[in-house]
Parts: C-alpha cells; structure tokens; sequence
C-alpha cells in the first residue's frame, strides 16, 4: 500500500517531497474551494447535496459548471453532459498518468486517477523533466492530500460562511491569479513557451465556444505545438 | 432551483461518475493505446496548456469593452485585472519565487481597484 510509508524510507521521502511540492498551489486552491462553496449555498442548494458535491464529485470543474445551469432549472441529464465536455482536460491527464500509474492494481489505480486534479499533474510532469521518476505514485498521492485537504476545507468554509462572505467576483480574480502564479513558473524551455503560445491563441480563439470546448481545444494545441517545438531524435 | 432530492443525489452520483471516467480514462485503455514516445513526451505540457487556458480568458475578458471607451489607452494600461497579471508574471520570471509573485499581483489588483472605486 502507498499509505504504508513507514517501512519504505524511499517512498516517504516521495510523499513529503510531493506535499512539498504542491505547496505554492495551495492558496489557488482554497480560493476555488471557498468561491466554490460559497457559490453552491448562494444558489441555493441544501447543506447535505452541497457537502455531497465536495466530498463525493470533487471537481471545481464539473460544480462550478453546473452551478449556473442549475440555477436556470436545467435537466439533470444536460447537466452532467454539460459537466462531462467541460471535463474533458483531464481525459488528457489520464494520458499523462497513464505510463506511471499503468502497473497499480486497478482500484488504486482508479482511485489515484480520481483525486489527481491539475497542481498534481503539473508537480509530475516538472519532475519528470528533471530526470529520472522515484516512487513516482507516493510523489503524486503525496500531493494529492495536501489538495485534497485543502480543497475540501476551504470549501467547507464557503458552505459555512455563505451567508456572511460578500461574493463578489473580487476573490474569484484572486483565485485566478494564484493559478496564474503557479503557472508562470512552467514557463521554461522552447516547447513549453511554443505550448503557450498556441494555448493562449486558441483559449483567446474560443472563448465563446460552448462547455468549455475551447480550453479543451487549446490544451490539445499546446500539446501539438510542444511536440513540433520539441527536438526531433535522430535518426540511427 | 427545482429538484427532488432524488434528483439531486442523481446528479452528484452522476457527476462523480463522469469525473472519474475522465480522470481514468487512459488508464483503463489497453497498455498499447497509451501514448509512448514523442506524444508523452509533448503531453508533458499538458497541464501548462490547460491552466494558460483557464486563466488567460479571465485576465483578459473586460479589455475588448475597455477598447471601446473614449480614452482606451489609460483604461488598458491601469486595468487591475491585465495589470496584476503582468506584476505577477514579472515577479515571478525575475524572482523564481511563486509566492512573491502572488503577493505582489494581489496586493496589486486590490490596490487598483479600490484607487478605481
């Protein structure tokens, strides 16, 4: 088991280097997690589904699109239609996890691909470019309890104080910036400022597209630009 | 908002059910489906891709409307929102320290828009 960090000094270095990781991301997250709870209760859900929809759908993505549909009284099945495009960005994820998480046991390897949102993957893939990945899943669970603590925290938080935070689009803003902070740092090489470029134009691009469909379009833009921007390996 | 609890609970079953589908989805894929090689290696930067676009909408979303105004040049150039992305990223590129930056863009955008109210 990867919890059982005690006998493997290795893989504890692992975890405590992934929660060390992640920590520049946490105060994007408790900002999402906050603006996310505070939204769920301001749009009127229960105590019980809004506490559900943390702790059991927990993805800001999917909340934070179907809050406003919601809203508008829309059919169940359009919502989670709706969530499912909006989603998409971690279907390419699940590309990236693939190769380090393919020899897991199937229900660990669910469960891990489940609770790894976007800070864990970025702190994986950073590491991965620096050389060689050691206990790769105990680094990516070591960053997800940090998340998943913070997350879910903060969004407790929102639920709880709903009715005296003022909500404005003020802290929401904040919560974009700290995800532009943790962002700026990956900007380090030819392919990832081509990966960029290409992004932001098509983000830029399809901005008015429907469900999200334009910031699945620019990360699989970023992705092909890095690939043409990446040396090519010679051939033998 | 009109839902029967049964259709709430619905929902968040459902909505789970269709984040852990994405969330695994390669990982469920037979092992010769999963990309190897050059595509990994360009997936990479992935998450830099996703989080330019999520972000990058909302940094820049009020500058078309600020162009149309009579003076657009000074509205750009103090926009809080275009401005304290701007401070962060030059924080950061200069520094190498994300939570500097942070302080520095937040503090920034908070400045200006209680100089702007």
């Amino acid at each position: 088991m990867w919890l059982n960090l005690n006998r493997h000094p290795a893989r504890r270095a692992a975890f405590i280097a992934g929660a060390r990781g992640v920590s520049p991301s946490l105060p994007a997250m408790a900002a999402w997690g906050l603006v996310t709870g505070v939204a769920m209760m301001k749009l009127g859900l229960a105590l019980g589904p809004a506490l559900g929809m943390t702790f059991i759908v927990y993805s800001g993505t999917a909340q934070l699109t179907v809050l406003p549909l919601m809203a508008a009284s829309t059919a169940v099945l359009s919502l989670v239609l709706a969530a499912a495009l909006a989603s998409l960005r971690f279907v390419v994820y699940s590309a990236v996890l693939s190769r380090h998480l393919s020899r897991l046991a199937l229900p660990l390897r669910l469960g891990t691909a489940f609770i790894t949102i976007d800070p864990a993957v970025a702190l994986l893939t950073q590491r991965q470019r620096e050389g060689r990945l050691v206990q790769r899943v105990a680094l990516l669970n070591g960053a997800n309890i940090l998340i998943a603590l913070t997350w879910c925290g903060s969004s407790v938080l929102g639920i709880a104080l709903a009715a005296v935070l003022p909500m404005g689009g003020e802290l929401a803003y904040v919560g974009v910036l700290a995800l532009f902070a943790i962002t700026v740092p990956m900007l380090v090489g030819r392919p990832a400022w081509a990966a960029a470029a290409a992004s932001i134009a098509v983000t830029l691009l399809g901005a008015d597209w429907p469900h999200r469909l334009g910031t699945f379009a620019a990360v699989l833009a970023g992705v092909a630009a890095a690939l043409l921007a990446s040396p090519r390996p010679r051939k033998a | 908002m009109q839902y029967s609890p049964l259709e709430i609970w619905s929902l968040i079953a459902l909505l789970a059910w269709v984040t852990l589908v994405a969330r695994s989805f390669f990982l469920v894929l037979p092992r010769r489906w999963q990309p190897r090689g050059r595509v990994e290696q360009a997936l990479r930067y992935a998450p830099l891709a996703a989080l330019l676009a999520i972000t990058v909408p909302e940094i820049v979303q009020q500058l078309p409307a600020k162009w149309h105004r009579p003076a657009p040049g000074w509205a750009l150039a103090t926009d809080p929102r275009m401005l304290s992305a701007l401070l962060l990223a030059a924080v950061i590129l200069l520094t190498r320290h994300t939570l500097w930056g942070l302080a520095t863009g937040t503090a920034a955008y908070l400045l200006l828009l209680l100089w702007g109210a």
